[in-house]
């Protein structure tokens, strides 16, 4: 049975390259990209093969009405999910109130509340409040043993000293966390923007890696094609900074992080022949308001873009490492495509996973090689923000959204040698976008694709 | 995290600042602060919120409120009560 057109008409961004999907999809354009040495507070805690990162600028929460208040209760993620969320519904003309706070904060409007669903992932969820939490548990009954050995006038001096060095490397909170439990749990992506916003229907995470995002997209379309719901918040969101850069020293000793490049700007180069690795980044989020063709019509509402298919494979291969055969990452990509119903000669774009390890890259291009052949315009957002994990499938379909919108994608950059004859553009480029692919892979060998469709 | 000074602020700094972060907790507008509101029906009426007031006025004034001295506040007048006798309590310890 044919399926009704299901759209987007929504979008919001939070990410290293700024706040805002249009001012953010616009510097993307002119090739901005983000790359820094990682917090030197980093490197007394251990050696990295890698010390460049994608840093997020300073937020501005208030923008979306979040205080103080906010602060105590969300972890940066679930801040970041509520921010995206607020942009995307008010472009999508479905929120109501100014932003406040408390009780009296922005409402869904316009739309049953019950009938709207939220479909958002994160790999990792409040990782920060976890670590924070850990850290103060073990550690606040040394560093005031320490504390008072420094205080103690009648201790040696060389022991005082040492005492004030070892002080100084504990990093840690002013009090255990009362909220951590609420702070730190992966559905509080979820559950922080349907109690900012007051939505009643469906609220789910998926928690899926590098894959998160784009699986929550998939399944809040399938939600709304089905009828489960008349209008999905979807997206994703993932914050991966903690004091001591430990969650950054869990990918780097795996040797996926970009390294050994002087130039940190040079160091984010997916598909060029001296890649190396992926940038890490501190995160982002990414939200879409999604619903029936018929439904947003009923309201006014315009399309930013349609979404077509999408489809999921799981590689059953290695808890890290892509299956270089690559059979069902293009089983992916051609089940997305028949969902759709499209061939792969109608894709005009693919966003790529693109992260810019040796080994995805390669499989990668050589899936694209086969299933949509050389003609589609091919980039990588993660070229520019670096990797942001969950909330990257998310960010990705944003992007994807605002360039077939536009009829226009945003460049390649550092490929200064190209490892396939893919059509990589260097500069941006306007082009007549019908379809577009958006598909990331996963750490633990999950493959997600969404196809999405110019609105008509 | 505040650098408020509790010691040398005076009396009427600390309970405008004490009302400020009543007024951000509850979402209640500043003159709507009075004495008689009930901390569990007006201004806090969920653990979350009441956790979140007096975490916020710790960090506005850098220091601890233990739980067990709070635990029988019921109104906003009793918490200024509160702020008012732990102000002077630590204006003793300093002098």
């Amino acid at each position: 049975m044919p399926r009704e057109a299901v759209v987007i008409t929504g979008v919001g961004l939070v990410c290293p390259l700024g706040q805002g999907a249009d001012a953010v999809f616009e510097r993307m354009l002119d090739a901005e990209a983000v790359s820094a040495a990682i917090p030197r507070q980093w490197l007394g805690y251990g050696s990295f093969q890698s010390v460049t990162w994608a840093p997020l600028p300073r937020i501005d929460f208030e923008r979306y009405g979040l205080t103080r208040t906010d602060r105590l209760r969300y972890d940066t993620v679930s801040m970041m999910a509520i921010g995206a969320c607020h942009e995307a519904l008010g472009q999508a003309a479905l929120i109501h109130g100014e932003p406040g706070h408390g009780r009296s904060g922005p409402r869904v409007t316009g739309v049953d509340p019950a009938r709207v669903g939220i479909y958002f992932g994160t790999g990792i969820g409040g990782i920060r409040t976890t670590l924070a939490t850990h850290s103060y548990h073990s550690m606040h009954a040394v560093r005031d043993a320490l504390q008072g050995v420094v205080d103690d006038a009648k201790e040696p001096e060389s022991c005082r000293r040492f005492a004030e060095g070892l002080l100084s490397r504990i990093r840690i909170e002013r009090r255990f966390n009362p909220l951590a439990v609420t702070m730190l749990m992966s559905n509080a992506v979820s559950a922080a923007p349907g109690v900012r916003f007051g939505i009643t229907g469906p609220c789910r995470t998926t928690t899926l890696a590098c894959a998160s995002g784009t699986v929550a997209v998939g399944e809040a379309f399938r939600a709304v094609a089905r009828g489960d719901v008349d209008v999905a918040l979807a997206g994703a969101a993932e914050y991966l900074f903690d004091e001591y850069g430990s969650i950054f020293r869990s990918y780097d000793i795996t040797g996926a992080l970009a390294h050994g490049f002087d130039d940190a700007a040079r160091a984010n180069r997916p598909f060029d022949r001296d890649r190396n690795g992926f940038l890490f980044s501190e995160g982002g989020a990414a939200a879409l308001v999604i619903e029936r063709e018929s439904h947003a019509r009923a309201r006014g509402a315009a399309a930013i873009a349609a979404i077509a298919g999408f489809a999921e494979t799981f590689d059953a291969y290695n808890m890290i490492a892509i299956d270089e055969s690559g059979e069902r990452v293009r089983a992916m990509m051609g089940a997305a495509l028949v969902d759709a119903g499209i061939d792969g000669s109608e894709v005009d774009y693919v966003n790529a996973h693109g992260t810019g390890t040796i080994v995805n890259d390669k499989v990668e291009c050589e899936s694209l090689l086969r299933v949509v052949g050389e003609r589609p315009l091919v980039n990588s957002t993660k070229g520019l923000i670096g990797h942001t994990i969950g909330a990257s499938g998310a960010i990705e379909a944003v992007v994807t959204a605002l360039s077939l919108r536009d009829s226009t994608v945003h460049p390649c950059v550092n490929l200064d040698h190209p490892m396939a004859p893919l059509n990589f553009p260097s500069s941006r480029q306007r082009a007549d976008l019908e379809y577009a692919l958006s598909q990331s892979f996963a750490f633990g060998g999950h493959n997600a694709g969404l196809v999405l469709h110019r609105a008509t | 995290m505040s650098d408020f000074n509790i010691r040398s602020a005076t009396d009427r700094e600390i309970q405008e600042r004490a009302l400020k972060v009543v007024a951000e907790v509850s979402g209640l507008d500043r003159e709507r602060l009075d004495p008689e509101l009930s901390i569990a029906e007006d201004i806090a009426p969920n653990s979350i919120d009441r956790i979140t007031l007096f975490m916020a006025l710790e960090d506005e004034f850098g220091e601890s409120i233990p739980e067990s001295e709070v635990r029988d506040i019921a109104t906003l007048g009793q918490l200024l009560a509160f702020i008012d006798v732990r102000v002077s309590s630590l204006r003793e310890c300093s002098t």
